[in-house]
């Protein structure tokens, strides 16, 4: 379905004009459109298309520096998100549950990721002074469900993973199964397990993507959305890690354990105070 | 002088007469500039605004809600003599050449 032309000049104006700009432009153009009201035909050809009517209005420095901070903010669970895939980095893959550290010795590089996520939607969609206080929209409420399901989910697997540590088999099936009879015991089917958290993963950071750019569009609240889908991803490859681990210095159980009980309740901390 | 500045000497001579209701003072220069979209008119309506040459008030309406109204600042009125020196100029050197 078409979206009326001030639903896209709304969107426009929010993506390109700083908050309190979009607001005072946003008003003044439903003045200009509504006096008299106008057909869409009418307001293309006297005011332009919606993105063509925000761009005058632009001022380089505000918006530039909202697009590194977008890139910043984005790169947090793409590059991330990409790297157990095909395409991805193993050079990062390597170092995201990495226990030698990455930058600080010690903390693996997903953290890393996770800490700039979250201070950076923080601080940008900070709540302004006089800022009316709405409901939480329900699409909020939802994407937030979805985030919650994927991180039971993973939680579960890894809970099966520990249920048959020395029984995981890679055999590809054409019809998708979690466990394999071998020997007549029951084996975890470690190649259709490692492919669901691969692309969950990667789901949940494609959500992410999602959440940042309506918190800006739309309500700054969606910035939960997006930390939440950079826990439940991490948290997901945090397990997925346990699949493709050649380190054994360590016990890889007990420092997955530790590393998602850590994900999971940063992961919740912040998403509550992202939504206040 | 580039149209952008006979559009911005127009907005703020209007504004020097009174302050103006936002869209009468588009709808205005819509007569005066019909090939320019509305569009375009408004982002030098903002563009005075940003610079401080323009403030803008809720007015009071009989029917509907608050209207926005503009009113010229003290750098605005700065900004107009300057826009009105750089016009005259302009026409005493096209008359020079027997444009009138």
């Amino acid at each position: 379905m078409k979206k009326d032309y001030m639903t896209r000049l709304e969107r426009w104006a929010r993506w390109m004009l700083p908050q309190q700009e979009a607001e005072d432009v946003i008003a003044d153009y439903w003045d200009i459109v509504g006096t008299p009201p106008r057909p869409e035909e009418e307001l293309l050809r006297d005011l332009g298309k919606p993105r063509d009517v925000i761009k005058p209005l632009t001022q380089k420095k505000p918006y530039y520096t909202w697009l590194a901070v977008f890139a910043v903010m984005a790169a947090c669970i793409l590059i991330p998100a990409e790297s157990p895939l095909p395409l991805g980095s193993w050079l990062i893959w390597n170092s995201l549950f990495s226990h030698y550290g990455f930058l600080i010795p010690g903390v693996p590089l997903s953290f890393h990721f996770m800490a700039l996520g979250l201070i950076l939607s923080l601080i940008w969609f900070r709540p302004r002074k006089g800022e009316p206080k709405a409901p939480l929209p329900r699409s909020i409420i939802i994407a937030l469900g979805v985030e919650l399901a994927l991180m039971a989910a993973v939680w579960w697997s890894f809970y099966q993973i520990t249920l048959y540590p020395d029984g995981i088999m890679y055999q590809p099936a054409l019809i998708p199964q979690w466990f394999y009879s071998r020997n007549g015991l029951a084996t975890l089917n470690g190649h259709w397990m490692s492919s669901v958290l691969e692309w969950g993963g990667a789901a949940a950071g494609a959500v992410g993507i999602v959440g940042l750019v309506k918190a800006r569009t739309c309500d700054r609240r969606w910035r939960a959305v997006y930390f939440l889908s950079l826990s439940a991803m991490m948290l997901a490859f945090c397990v997925l890690s346990l699949f493709t681990r050649m380190d054994f210095s360590a016990d890889p159980w007990a420092r997955t354990l530790r590393h998602s009980i850590e994900i999971t309740a940063i992961g919740l901390i912040g998403t509550g105070v992202a939504l206040c | 002088m580039l149209k952008k500045d006979l559009i911005e000497l127009c907005l703020l001579h209007l504004l020097a007469q009174g302050d103006q209701y936002g869209y009468d003072l588009l709808r205005r220069l819509r007569a005066a500039f019909p090939d320019t979209q509305e569009s375009n008119l408004y982002a030098v309506l903002r563009g005075l605004c940003r610079d401080g040459c323009l403030e803008q008030y809720a007015g009071t309406s009989s029917d509907g809600p608050a209207r926005k109204y503009y009113r010229l600042t003290n750098h605005g009125t700065a900004r107009y003599g300057e826009l009105l020196k750089q016009w005259r100029a302009l026409t005493d050197a096209l008359a020079a050449l027997g444009i009138q």
